[in-house]
């Protein structure tokens, strides 16, 4: 689907982020520049350029101008960001800036950045991960769920600003993934936890692949005129 | 101006209500209208001419006053401990600050962004946190704030304020299950095109003179005087099982 | 910090009154030791103490010494 395409990818080296990455591979996409401060062990046959950035540093942002040399892009997939549960009580001006920087304010700036250097084709597609959280409150979460309404919204905006250049923006809005039960604070969130929310998704915990299904879905040209949405994928959880 | 709400009535002239924003816009409308109706007010402006205008509208009528800057979350602690202290505890915390950007992503950059989200959403957060503390509220505190039919519908140039109030809403429905065991409620009002000094001024400055939100919003332009009304059922008791919710006053935007 | 000063931490936490809490109460007789105090005591000892609290720990957990002991 997504033959000839260059695509760009920022975010962790995480199992979702490595199984959109291989998937974007395996549909035999142009070039795949993944970004990450992390160091991501990809073999995929030298398919993967690997640019490792701090992507949230915005002084370390401009130099991905210089490293894609002039390669122009047909896909930009911002899976980056951060989670991280605190209720009302304890929370501060600064976590919500450390949240909102990664979540929201690093995608917009990238954003700005490569329609600023005109790096993006025509008839591009960018897709945004976000969570199922932006619609559904949860205790302790009203940072994390806002930071990915703020995205979801900035999402539609983009979509309506970018549309006479044909570029479509979308977003997932993912339910609890397998690998996320790994993660110390979703471990310790549902230890406390007097009911357990995993059981509202009806169909169980979402496998990565099918994330990256629909991120390469979003990516191809199958749908284009699907622009300004906020894709739920929750195995259920808001029935 | 607005007609009083019967049920209502001599209801919120016993209460205690902070208004955030209330030097301009539907943060006046609202401290004007609760004060004629003798509530007693914690009034807030951002700047130094708001304040003035509060204190010129207001004073001498048993209200209290506070400035403090939403672009500097970080500050708002130091200041509103002690305005509390005097004020006592709330039974109402309505927000009406909102910055209203206008500009195309290829034109933000990350310190406007940031300024935008301390104003409209992270001062509100720290406002909420130190309102929320044992002994700073009644039973029963109903906060609001208000969001935008941009955060729904997204509409070019608007992508940051439009984020700013999804944020909102979504912290909205959170905080309503965080809060509710102290009894209190949290609610946001997301209002259409509203017909206020800033919008006659935006109006004003464009060419054409037309609005294209009103082709969808059908019911015409909102005036102040709905969203007041909007924003007293949500304080009162007469509204003390809604919570957490985004409630519409759109004129039909969305619908 | 004192064994008396990481007792109003948790006091302010749990917004209980100012030297309400001692080290041999029961957790299980303090009403507002819910999910939210519980999750609230998690992020506590990362921000002050920068130590990670798992769930199992905190289960086990029976008086508010083991709460203070943990927070060093």
């Amino acid at each position: 689907m997504l033959l000839g395409k260059n695509i760009l990818v920022f975010g962790s080296n995480s199992e979702i982020n490595l199984s959109i990455a291989e998937r974007i591979v395996s549909d035999q996409a142009g070039k795949l520049f993944y970004v990450s401060s992390e160091k991501v062990d990809l073999d995929q046959n030298g398919a993967v350029e690997f640019i490792q950035l701090n992507f949230y540093d915005n002084t370390e942002l401009d130099r991905l101008v210089e490293l894609l040399g002039n390669e122009k892009i047909d896909g930009i997939v911002y899976a980056g960001g951060m989670g991280g549960v605190r209720p009302l009580k304890l929370n501060s001006p600064d976590f919500v800036s450390q949240m909102f920087h990664h979540n929201v304010f690093t995608f917009f700036e990238i954003i700005r950045l490569m329609t600023k250097k005109r790096l993006i084709n025509e008839g591009a597609s960018i897709v945004a991960l976000s969570s199922v959280s932006s619609i559904k409150g949860l205790k302790s979460k009203s940072v994390y769920s806002s930071s990915k309404a703020a995205l979801d919204a900035a999402v539609r905006g983009m979509a309506a600003e970018l549309a006479d250049k044909k570029i479509r923006v979308n977003s997932i809005q993912k339910g609890w993934v397998i690998t996320d039960m790994n993660l110390d604070f979703i471990q310790s969130n549902m230890a406390v936890a007097e009911n357990n929310d995993f059981e509202k998704q009806v169909l169980g915990a979402i496998d990565p692949k099918e994330i990256a299904n629909l991120v390469v879905f979003l990516l191809s040209d199958q749908v284009k005129t699907l622009t300004g949405t906020n894709l739920l994928l929750d195995g259920g959880y808001t029935l | 101006m607005t007609e009083a709400i019967p049920y209502d009535r001599g209801f919120i002239q016993r209460k205690k209500i902070l208004i955030t924003g209330a030097s301009k816009g539907i943060g006046f409308a609202l401290a004007k209208e609760l004060d004629s109706k003798g509530t007693s007010l914690l009034l807030h402006a951002s700047s130094e001419e708001g304040y003035e205008r509060l204190w010129t509208h207001f004073e001498g009528r048993g209200h209290a006053f506070w400035q403090a800057d939403f672009f500097k979350p970080h500050e708002i602690e130091a200041s509103l401990q002690s305005v509390l202290d005097d004020f006592g505890p709330l039974d109402g915390f309505v927000n009406c600050v909102g910055v209203r950007l206008r500009r195309p992503v290829n034109l933000l950059n990350v310190s406007i962004i940031q300024d935008t989200f301390n104003a409209n959403f992270t001062s509100y957060l720290e406002v909420i946190r130190l309102i929320t503390k044992k002994k700073r509220f009644q039973s029963g505190l109903s906060i609001l704030s208000i969001s935008s039919i941009s955060a729904h519908s997204g509409a070019a140039g608007v992508s940051i304020y439009a984020a700013t109030k999804g944020a909102l809403e979504s912290a909205t429905r959170c905080l309503a299950k965080e809060l509710y065991k102290k009894e209190i409620r949290i609610n946001i009002i997301v209002c259409g095109q509203v017909n206020t000094e800033a919008y006659q001024a935006l109006m004003n400055s464009k060419e054409d003179k037309q609005d294209a939100v009103l082709e969808r919003q059908y019911m015409g332009l909102l005036q102040p005087s709905n969203l007041v009304n909007a924003c007293i059922f949500l304080l009162s008791e007469s509204s003390c099982f809604i919570n957490g919710t985004s409630f519409p006053a759109d004129g039909g935007y969305l619908q | 910090m004192t064994v008396q000063e990481k007792l109003n931490l948790i006091e302010e936490a749990l917004e209980l009154d100012v030297n309400s809490l001692t080290e041999d109460k029961a957790l299980e007789d303090i009403p507002e030791y819910d999910s939210m105090a519980k999750l609230t005591i998690i992020v506590l000892a990362d921000d002050e103490f920068g130590k990670k609290l798992t769930g199992e720990q905190l289960r086990d957990f029976k008086t508010v010494g083991d709460i203070v002991a943990f927070l060093s």
